[in-house]
Parts: C-alpha cells; sequence; structure tokens
C-alpha cells in the first residue's frame, strides 16, 4: 500500500535557537558547542557561520581559524529539549506515528491523514505551525518512504520543501549521487567510486546478486532503495540499538600506557551504562581517531555478550591491538556495543513478607 | 608429644572439621585445626569464629600435648598415605613428624595458645530431637535459605517452638518453606534464625552419626549448640527479626492439582535444558483435562510438555522461575505432591501427600509479565 512519509529537519537548530533568543547574534555567524580554547567541537552552526566552512562536528579551534568573528556559545541542551517537545506536540496534532531520530528530526507518517492527498499543503501546514509556535524554520521531505523523504528535506533547505510523488521515485533515484543516499557513508563512497557507481542510477543497473557479492548483506539494502523500495515503518518508539562511550583528550595520548589507562575508563564508563539500563550487546566496537582527525574503528561480534568488566575490558584490549595506537598520537578513544540483547521481559514478584 | 591413631579414624573427623574452615580466611590460625592428645583420646576443634566443630577420636597417647596445624594439608597428608597406622611426634617443639610405614611428613604447626577460644555449653536444658526426623526437616527447608547478603535476617533458617509446638522456615523473598510438627516431649519455648552455613553442616553431622537416634539442640546467649553423638557443632545465631511469614502462605488457593513428583521433576528437567539467567520463565497453562508446560528461551529454543489432568474447573496460565521449582521438586523425597493455585497473578501453595506428622508447605510467587 502506498504510504506519504515526511521527514521534517529543523534549520541549523540549535544555533537558531540562539539566535531567537540573542537578538545580537541575529545575521552573524554563530556557533554552539564546546570552548575554543579547549578542546570542544561545534555542535551546530547558523548559516552565516556555514558560509565561511563552519560545520558541525568540526573542532571548534578550526571553526574560528576559518571564521574569526564566530560567536561562540555554549549550549543549553534544556532549552533545546523544551522547544524539541513544543514540536512534537505539533506533530501530534497531525499524526500518531512520530519516529523522532534526534532533538531536530523526525519521520511522520501521514499516510492517513485528511490530507494526505495534497502532500506539499500539509507539509507545508505542518511547517507553517511550527514557525508560528516557535519562531523557527524547518525543512520537510516529503515521499513515499523514509529514505526517500530523507532525502528530500535535504533539497531545498532551509525553510523549504521537497516532494517525491511515487511516480518520480525511480527517476529521481536515478540522478541521485550515492554520497547522498542513506546508509552510505564515506568509505563506501570510496568504494563505490571504484566500482564506477557514482550515483543512483549505476546502482540500478547492478543486478541484487551483483550487489550483495560486493557489499555482503548491505548489497540487499542498497538494491532495494535503488529501486524506491524502502518499506520500513515509522516506529513510534524508537528502539536502542547501541550503547557508547567516547572520550576527546585535552591533549594527545602518545604512550601505550596512557592510552590503555584512558580506554579502561571509558570501558569502566561504557561498563556502567550498561548496567544501568540493563543491556548487553554482542559486538563491541573500539573508536579510535587520531592526532591528524583520521579515525577509524574496529569491531568482533563475541559468542556471548560479554556481561562484567572484566569480559568488556578484554575485548577492549584485543580491539586496541588491531588499531595504531602504538605508532600514531591519540586523539579520541571510543568504545561500544551494539547487537543488543532484549532485557528480561518477566519480573519475579515479591512474596507478602512485611 | 607422641600419639598413635587409626588413619581412617582421624580422616572421618577432619572431613567434618575442615566443613567448618573458611576457605578464603586472611588469618593463617583459622586454617588450622586444633588437636589436644591426653586420656588416650584426641580432641580435636576447628572453627571460623562463626561456626565450630568439637570431635573427638580414639588414641594411643605416649606423651600428651598439643598444637595446631593446617587442617586442609593434615587431611590431604592422610588421605594420601596408605598404612592404617600412623604415628605423631614433636621433638623440638616446631616441627610435627607424622610416620606412617615407610612413609613420613614433617611439618610445621602453630601452637595452641594462639587458637581462638572455643565457647563452652553444659548441654542441661536442651531439647531432644531424633536425628532422622530432623534431618528430613532441614532437606525440606535449607534449599530455599536466602543467600543475597542484603537480606540479612533470611540469611538462616528460623527455628521457633511455641508450645511443644516446632517451626522451620526459610525464605529468600520469592519462595517460603515451613515445615512445622508437635513435639512429643514438654520443651521450653525459643526461638532463634540459624546460619545457611551451620544448617548444612548439622545435617553432615547428623548423616555422619550412624549410631544415637537422638540428638541435642539448645542456646546459651548468643549461639546455638547441636551435640550430635560425640561430636559437637556451636553456631552464632543470626540477630536480626525474622518476617511475619504466615501471611504469604495462601489460605484461599482453591485449585487443587495433584502429581506425581517424579514426572513432573522430569517435565522440569527438560525445561532447565534450554533456561537460562535471562530466560528462566516456566509457564504452566492448567485447562479441563490438560496441563501444558513451556519454556521459550530465544536465544536457544523452546521446551513443550503436554500432561493429561483431572481439572475441570477455569483455566489458569501462571509462570514460574524454572529454579524454584525444580528445587522444590528436588528436594523432596515423597511419591506424590499437590499443587494448590488461586491463579496466575498470586502465589502457588505446594504440599506434600501422606505427610503426617510433618505438616510442610512450601510457597513460590509467580513471575509477572511486565512489558
Amino acid at each position: 500500500m502506498k504510504r506519504l512519509i515526511l521527514h521534517i529537519d529543523m534549520d541549523a537548530f540549535f544555533a537558531s535557537v540562539e539566535q531567537r533568543d540573542f537578538p545580537h547574534l541575529r545575521g552573524k555567524p554563530v556557533a554552539v558547542g564546546g570552548s575554543p580554547q579547549g578542546r570542544g567541537v561545534v555542535a551546530a552552526a547558523s548559516y552565516e557561520a556555514r558560509a565561511f566552512g563552519v560545520r558541525s562536528a568540526m573542532p571548534a579551534a578550526q571553526a574560528l581559524r576559518l571564521c574569526p568573528q564566530l560567536h561562540f556559545v555554549k549550549h543549553r541542551f534544556e532549552v533545546y529539549r523544551g522547544v524539541s517537545h513544543q514540536i512534537r506536540d505539533i506533530f501530534e496534532a497531525f499524526t500518531g506515528l512520530i519516529e523522532p531520530l534526534s532533538l531536530d528530526e523526525a519521520f511522520l507518517d501521514v499516510t492517513d491523514h485528511p490530507d494526505a492527498g495534497r502532500p506539499e499543503f500539509l507539509a507545508q501546514s505542518i511547517r507553517q505551525a511550527v514557525a508560528d509556535t516557535t519562531q523557527l524554520t524547518c525543512s520537510a521531505g516529503i515521499a513515499p518512504n523514509k529514505f526517500l523523504a530523507k532525502v528530500a528535506s535535504d533539497m531545498h533547505k532551509p525553510n523549504g520543501q521537497f516532494y517525491i510523488p511515487p511516480e518520480a521515485a525511480f527517476s529521481f533515484i536515478q540522478t541521485l549521487p550515492i554520497r547522498k543516499f542513506y546508509g552510505i557513508g564515506p568509505s563506501t563512497e570510496k568504494r563505490m567510486k571504484e566500482l564506477g557507481i557514482q550515483t543512483g542510477g549505476d546502482l540500478q543497473a547492478r543486478s541484487e546478486a551483483e550487489l550483495v557479492q560486493l557489499f555482503g548483506k548491505t548489497g540487499h539494502f542498497y538494491y532495494q532503495i535503488a529501486q524506491g523500495l524502502d518499506d520500513r515503518p515509522v516506529r513510534t518508539e524508537r528502539i536502542r540499538k547501541s550503547v557508547s562511550v567516547e572520550e576527546t583528550f585535552f591533549t594527545d595520548l602518545r604512550s601505550v600506557l596512557e592510552i590503555r589507562r584512558e580506554l579502561y575508563q571509558v570501558c569502566v564508563e561504557l561498563d556502567r551504562r550498561l548496567h544501568k539500563h540493563q543491556l548487553s550487546g554482542r559486538t563491541v566496537s573500539l573508536k579510535i581517531r587520531y592526532e591528524n582527525f583520521e579515525t577509524h574503528s574496529h569491531q568482533c561480534s563475541l559468542q556471548a555478550e560479554p556481561d562484567n568488566l572484566q569480559a568488556l575490558w578484554q575485548t577492549a584490549k584485543y580491539l586496541l591491538e588491531q588499531s595504531q595506537y602504538n605508532r600514531r598520537p591519540v586523539r579520541l578513544l571510543g568504545l561500544g556495543v551494539s547487537n543488543l540483547k532484549t532485557p528480561q521481559d518477566f519480573e519475579q514478584e515479591l512474596l507478602p513478607l512485611e | 608429644m607422641e600419639f598413635h591413631v587409626i588413619r581412617n579414624q582421624v580422616l572421618s573427623e577432619m572431613q567434618l572439621l575442615t566443613g567448618v574452615i573458611e576457605k578464603k580466611n586472611t588469618m593463617p590460625i583459622l586454617a588450622n585445626v586444633l588437636i589436644k592428645a591426653e586420656n588416650n583420646q584426641l580432641t580435636l576443634k576447628a572453627t571460623d569464629l562463626e561456626v565450630g566443630i568439637i570431635s573427638e577420636c580414639a588414641a594411643q597417647v605416649i606423651e600428651p600435648g598439643e598444637f595446631t596445624v593446617n587442617a586442609k594439608r593434615l587431611f590431604d597428608m592422610l588421605s594420601t598415605l596408605t598404612e592404617n597406622q600412623v604415628s605423631f611426634s614433636m621433638n623440638d617443639g616446631s616441627m610435627l613428624d607424622i610416620v606412617c610405614g615407610s612413609s613420613s611428613f614433617s611439618i610445621d604447626i602453630m601452637p595452641a595458645k594462639d587458637y581462638p577460644a572455643i565457647p563452652e555449653y553444659d548441654f542441661v536444658g536442651s531439647v531432644p530431637m531424633n536425628n532422622n526426623f530432623f534431618q528430613d526437616c532441614l532437606n525440606r527447608v535449607i534449599f530455599s535459605i536466602s543467600s543475597d547478603p542484603h537480606k540479612y535476617a533470611l540469611n538462616g533458617a528460623y527455628l521457633d517452638i511455641v508450645n511443644n509446638q516446632m517451626s522451620l522456615v526459610s525464605t529468600d523473598g520469592h519462595r517460603l518453606s515451613v515445615v512445622r510438627c508437635e513435639l512429643s516431649q514438654d520443651v521450653d519455648d525459643f526461638s532463634a534464625i540459624i546460619p545457611r552455613k551451620t544448617m548444612n553442616e548439622v545435617k553432615k553431622l547428623l548423616v555422619a552419626e550412624t549410631e544415637a537416634e537422638n540428638f541435642l539442640i539448645g542456646t546459651h546467649e548468643t549461639r546455638i549448640f547441636f551435640q550430635v553423638g560425640k561430636r559437637v557443632l556451636f553456631s552464632r545465631l543470626i540477630d536480626g527479626k525474622y518476617p511475619d511469614f504466615e501471611k504469604a502462605i495462601p489460605t484461599n488457593n482453591d485449585k487443587e492439582f495433584v502429581f506425581e513428583r517424579a514426572a513432573l521433576l522430569d517435565i522440569m528437567r527438560r525445561k532447565m535444558v534450554l533456561s537460562s539467567e535471562k530466560s528462566k520463565l516456566v509457564r504452566m497453562s492448567f485447562s479441563p483435562g490438560q496441563l501444558v508446560v513451556v519454556l521459550k528461551n530465544p536465544e536457544r529454543g523452546e521446551s513443550v510438555d503436554t500432561m493429561e489432568i483431572e481439572y475441570q474447573g477455569e483455566p489458569i496460565d501462571i509462570g514460574f522461575n524454572i529454579l524454584y521449582i525444580h528445587d522444590f521438586l528436588r528436594n523432596m523425597s515423597c511419591e506424590k505432591i499437590r499443587v494448590f493455585l488461586k491463579d496466575g497473578g498470586n502465589q502457588g501453595l505446594f504440599r506434600l501427600v501422606e505427610d503426617e506428622p510433618l505438616d510442610y508447605r512450601h510457597v513460590i510467587m509467580p513471575m509477572r509479565l511486565t512489558g
């Protein structure tokens, strides 16, 4: 059955909230995040800042080099969370099927809305409601599935929207550069380009068997989305898929002992979080960023979930050995667990003793 | 000092004594057994400061004396020797020589004066109890004593004697065992919480005693004493308030089922194969004429058993922790059991068929579906 999915993405969310609340920042390049004196990174940049090349996740010091007049603002997460709730309430008025991806973006399944026959009008109404309530702008992608909706919301950003009707999906994908595909990261992109795959059209030309042979299980997924097929439902309650902890160091770590010690601390914190949420997972991954920002990840899947700190640390050490930590200074270490096991659904009742 | 003993006689006493010695204690002297030789007899004592055993063994004492020696090592030495006659002697006071046929050991000892004081009790006013009867009581309650150190008062069994009516109780908060009976002779009222380790060691002493039919139980200050034949076991009691367990025993479970214990145990053994820490729910669905028992483990598979039952009431669906059901069935020795249920949300009551003169009730709380 045909669905109508919206992807709504707030425009430079954190930075826009700051500009809204502090008029002196309006029209100026603004970055929200950590301090440029330390090792902070940019959490969000206003469009004025983006014009200078400032991007989110960029080290604050680098952002300041690109844009010396940049206004650095300390984040106010509780405010962003409050605004996010307001937006969520607006969405609720249109549909019950909402899948928030973060504070500032969400998928909405509006198939059953009375205005589903006028998709562009419907998206316009939602965006207008958001603007009226929050004085913030957002962009919308309108499409028959999540993959296309997500790509579409980026087309006319900021403060715009883009509609991909079902019959236009195939030709839209044809010209889409593969880097725009949801789930294709820089390394897969490189690999695809080596194979002569530049656009969705190049992907569409390959058979499913061929893609599976080249990319394993995800090849099947690439084939599906290239054909415009994506039946993943909009999940109202987002299910946690992984738990991870990472740490950026104030100064690069150069000694093997130091790196192992810091990784152990990350490991302890991860173990604590896993226990807190009563989660355990079979796949452990190590993220390591070197001095020059090159970031590698190493992972392995175990027979059984590492259910204690000792087991987790064993695996972390094993993964560390796969890296180049003994040859290159390390800037960031992260450790995560995925392939999560669902917690016990049954609870033991207590005897009425006291 | 010099004495001669029969190896097997010392060995069987040492086996009981090593049971109370803390395996991972930090005080070296507590790993030792205190041995005193006089009047053609050895007195052996061991304690972990909480629980202790005093025992004796015949010996041919040439020159009396006393010493302490590592209990585990002495036990191992005696069990690896082959001849039955063993001689112990000590010359300069620091090394003990053990000679058996053509083998000999020479080992370090520690002086007897360094050994902690062992409490004494004269058993005046103690309660006589039948050995086999009390063993039966122990078997029915020991398995459900809590091992959670946070539930201090539940780390022991509650022994209560009021008006010649004895109750022995244990619970871990999820399940409860209560055994009750009428005592045949007049005894003074008393109650005590006996630590789990003590219960286990008493059981070993009762099993090891083959001659005397009865034994004595008495309390003095904060301790309890058991005199089983020639051996005495003493233990500190748990200083705490035992919860009011009576209200956890259901009185209006109106649906009754009778099972062959062995048949139900077989079913639960099959469930145990697939159970794990995260999947231990065994679901019992009672419907007219049939019981279906299911355990599902998303990672290992599922096990289903169907059984014909004589039941015509409304269907009941109840889930229990497989370990609890298995523990109960495996620790009983009767042929048939009775299960009383109310519904899927209330505790199940388990009793034994033809259980006189004992009155035993085991209660298990169900597991509830949460999400």
